[in-house]
């Protein structure tokens, strides 16, 4: 609209000063002029000249003014403050960063959360006006948001904002988003500004909400920390367990050293970082007994809830099984070891007799209830080789696992009769192929896994590894740590970093928008009547201009 | 046609008042006529019923103006006293005002306004003195006296604006003479005063108008032409440079009126003036006329009002129409 109004005045001056390069003179002695020679040929071409402030152009140029501010009108609507007072008032909703990257230290050894008060009071002292009416709420986040009150005058308010203090929970910016989106328009203060303190960087999204101020008072500071723990601690593995450690560092490399200190004190391993590869190092220790293990990494640097963690290692007692199967390759390749009372495992073939006879159930020597058995049926001969399909599964059972059912009928395996002590997984015509006995914690196999590359021995496989996590689901590992969460936010023993960016100190400084509340009162959106106050006026203008034109006299043309 | 739009205020009043007009008429009546200039005289001697003066009796005398009391009382013996009269005639001025489309430039104000003027002032002088004053049309083809003013209608208001507005509403179209109604009007021994220009664009005009100054001459006119020349002012005006001159009927030819004006220009334009007019008053070289020329300032912005009254004032031949008479 701007460039129109411009392009128009510019237009109606060239016009205006578009003028001969003659001067016209009306003579009453013209007659005696008829016989003088011709004027050159450039004299008729017009030449740009100051424009004659006649009252015919003030007339004009009156009249494009008031055609363009009546199209300004017509097509500009005008925002106008309401008449409601409670929306003149300064509503405000003040969100708080109160996870534990608020702890971190910047400059002069102050937190974030420190630093953030101070804006924050600074913020409400220079821009809220106390003679008008307030309305704030005040809500803390992490990764859940938390109301705090609602404040109509100023002092209360911050007050509270000097009380508040940081969680040991990570932030989750899509739940504010999200608690934004859904909640903007139920709090207590309508159409209020949103004014979010954190030392988090401006999300994308903030750009495309109104009304959002986005202050992010984080600073650029070193920091060393933890950042995950590994295990390579399995059940069925017997080799030693082994924990990983891997630290890094944010803005600026600084050395450190991570120290891993055994149950009762002593110095288990310690090692000075090496950034040599990038900002991430990685290394391992070997625990040699259960107990609470301390890694600490020092010094942490700005962030200090990174820097250590106690982890309970439990060194699980080594895995063994009484193998009662003559093939024992199987129980060598595990690295399993024998033995015969009180093992982890009982691994042992049921007769050919016996299965034949329905006796299977019946053959229980050595069974006892407490030692997980597994019972391996005997492999079939050629002479009963017959086929049979498979008639039913019980679904969803763990022994079925990945178990592809096409190859199981091409074994033609030996089946199990039927029998009120045998629960069937996986049966034929002839009878159960793969079973359970619930009572006695054991599991019928059709065969074991001859360790080949064939797609029969590759499906066995699976299905021993299968019944072997079924009978030892009874005793699961004891973590290694836990984590804090919504019900147990304080730290403990066994912290660790919550989120992919906790620690990251070294984030970009991005904040959105200004804190103001003049323009932020909730406007109301009008279609100006103006125009046609403004169009009258262009009408009457240009109907003067052409009335004096024609009729007004020589003052006029 | 080009026709002059002149606001009322444009259409200035007559420069000179009537007590400056009754003033100016005694300061000319002291002055005595030297000579006889034609029949133009207004007052003679002879019968009449107002008494002038008390003479002695001469041989040849009417025996009935003696008057008989007078003489018994202060005449000597066989000395008669007789009474003189005056016979009054009263004196016709015809003014003719050219009212062509030249004579309503220069704008604003137009040489017709000091046409209009002039007769205005002349008209208040001849009121006083009981004289006739008839306004004529010099030029276009028109059966009527455009205003006759006298005794009648002798209000002693300022008449030049209705006389302007008249004069100027309907400009001649042709430039013949209007010879018809001044033969109607003109008495003989009358005064002929005209008021015009004299830019002639064609001889035939020319012809005219010296064809009825030699027939009013010889009916024993007393002819007086005023040349309003406005050429120095419409000089400074025009300046030099780039013009694009309209004249009365527009552009004068084909160039669209656009010249590149010089100085030389300028005396070549004045020479052709000047050799228009010396036409018509060559023509007339052999009869007895008086002519006064009005020659404008050399100034873009005169006083018009100021110039009039100084040149009337000043102008040898008007004052001559108001002298005293002798006997």
């Amino acid at each position: 609209m701007v460039v129109i109004f411009w392009l128009f005045i510019v237009t109606m001056l060239i016009l205006h000063m578009l003028r001969p390069r003659f001067r016209t003179q009306r003579l009453s002695s013209a007659d005696f002029f008829s016989e003088l020679p011709p004027a050159k040929n450039d004299v008729n071409k017009p030449a740009l000249k100051p424009p004659a402030l006649t009252p015919l152009f003030v007339i004009r140029m009156l009249a494009a003014i008031a055609l363009l501010l009546s199209l300004f009108d017509l097509f500009t609507p005008i925002q106008t403050p309401p008449l409601n007072k409670q929306d003149n008032s300064q509503n405000l909703l003040l969100i708080v960063d109160a996870s534990a990257s608020m702890t971190t230290k910047i400059t002069n050894n102050q937190s974030n959360l420190a630093l953030a008060k101070q804006q924050i009071i600074e913020l409400l002292e220079q821009h809220i006006d106390t003679s008008r009416p307030i309305c704030a709420e005040l809500t803390t986040f992490n990764t859940v948001l938390q109301p705090i009150g609602q404040f109509n005058s100023v002092a209360p308010l911050l007050a509270q904002v000097t009380q508040l203090e940081a969680t040991t929970l990570g932030t989750d910016l899509n739940n504010l988003r999200r608690h934004i989106s859904i909640n903007k328009d139920k709090t207590q203060c309508p159409n209020a500004l949103i004014v979010i303190v954190s030392d988090q960087s401006a999300p994308i999204w903030v750009n495309k909400m109104k009304k959002l101020v986005w202050h992010d008072v984080g600073e650029a500071v070193t920091n060393v920390g933890l950042i995950n723990l590994t295990t390579n601690a399995q059940k069925f593995n017997a080799n030693k367990q082994q924990i990983t450690i891997q630290s890094g560092y944010w803005h600026k490399a600084r050395p450190a050293t991570l120290t891993v200190t055994a149950p009762g004190g002593s110095v288990l391993s310690q090692q000075s970082t090496d950034w040599s590869n990038g900002a991430r190092w990685t290394t391992a220790f070997t625990p040699l007994q259960s107990g609470l293990h301390h890694i600490k990494i020092t010094p942490g640097g700005a962030y200090t809830l990174d820097d250590e963690v106690t982890i309970n290692v439990t060194i699980n007692p080594p895995f063994t099984v009484d193998w009662q199967i003559q093939d024992t390759q199987l129980k060598t390749l595990l690295g399993w070891q024998h033995n015969s009372n009180g093992a982890s495992l009982r691994v042992m073939p049921l007769p050919h007799d016996n299965v034949r006879q329905g006796k299977a159930t019946q053959y229980k020597v050595p069974h006892d209830n407490k030692t997980p058995t597994l019972y391996i049926m005997p492999s079939v001969t050629s002479n009963d080789a017959t086929l049979y399909p498979i008639s039913g599964f019980k679904d969803n059972d763990p022994l079925l696992l990945d178990l592809n059912f096409d190859l199981i009928e091409q074994i033609t395996p030996f089946s199990l009769p039927k029998s009120s002590q045998l629960s069937p997984v996986l049966w034929s015509k002839q009878g159960a192929w793969i079973a359970r006995d619930t009572t006695n914690n054991a599991v019928y196999l059709p065969g074991l896994p001859q360790l080949t590359n064939s797609s029969d021995d590759k499906m066995l496989t699976v299905m021993f590894f299968n019944a072997l996590k079924t009978l030892t689901n009874n005793t699961p590992l004891q973590p290694l740590y836990s984590l804090t969460d919504i019900n147990n936010d304080k730290v403990t023993t066994s912290r660790l970093p919550l989120h992919s960016s906790e620690g990251n100190t070294a984030q970009p400084i991005k904040s959105h928008g200004v804190v103001t509340f003049a323009p932020q009162v909730a406007l109301d959106v009008q279609q100006s009547s103006q125009w046609l106050l403004w169009f009258t006026i262009f009408a009457s203008l240009m109907a003067a201009e052409r009335i004096l034109s024609a009729w007004g006299g020589r003052i006029w043309q | 046609m080009f026709t002059a739009k002149i606001k009322e205020s444009d259409q200035l009043s007559c420069p000179i008042s009537n007590q400056e007009l009754k003033h100016y008429q005694l300061q000319s009546k002291r002055l005595l006529r030297s000579d006889i200039n034609g029949g133009h005289l207004t007052r003679r001697r002879g019968q009449s019923l107002e008494f002038k003066d008390f003479a002695h009796y001469q041989p040849g005398d009417d025996i009935r103006y003696v008057d008989w009391r007078a003489s018994a009382r202060i005449g000597l013996p066989h000395e008669w006293i007789i009474k003189t009269f005056v016979a009054e005639q009263k004196l016709q001025i015809l003014l003719s005002i050219d009212n062509r489309e030249s004579m309503l430039l220069p704008q604003p104000t137009s040489k017709l306004h000091h046409a209009c003027w002039l007769a205005q002032s002349i008209k208040t002088i001849c009121t006083n003195n009981q004289d006739i004053v008839n306004v004529h049309q010099l030029f276009g083809d028109t059966n009527q006296a455009l205003t006759h003013i006298n005794r009648s209608n002798m209000a002693f208001g300022d008449q030049s604006q209705q006389l302007y507005s008249a004069l100027s509403k309907t400009p001649p179209t042709d430039t013949s003479v209007n010879h018809r109604q001044l033969a109607q009007l003109a008495r003989p021994a009358a005064v002929w005063v005209i008021i015009s220009d004299f830019y002639f664009k064609t001889n035939k005009s020319i012809d005219l108008l010296a064809e009825l100054v030699r027939k009013r001459r010889a009916a024993k006119n007393w002819i007086i032409f005023i040349d309003i020349n406005s050429w120095p002012n419409e000089k400074a005006q025009l300046g030099l440079g780039s013009r694009r001159i309209l004249g009365p009927n527009g552009s004068p030819d084909k160039t669209n009126g656009i010249y590149d004006i010089n100085e030389q220009h300028l005396l070549q334009v004045e020479g052709k003036i000047q050799h228009h007019k010396n036409q018509l008053f060559n023509r007339l070289s052999h009869q007895t006329i008086d002519s006064s020329c009005w020659l404008w300032p050399s100034d873009k912005t005169f006083d018009h009002q100021q110039f009039f009254r100084e040149r009337f004032f000043n102008d040898k031949v008007l004052q001559r129409l108001f002298m005293r008479d002798t006997f």
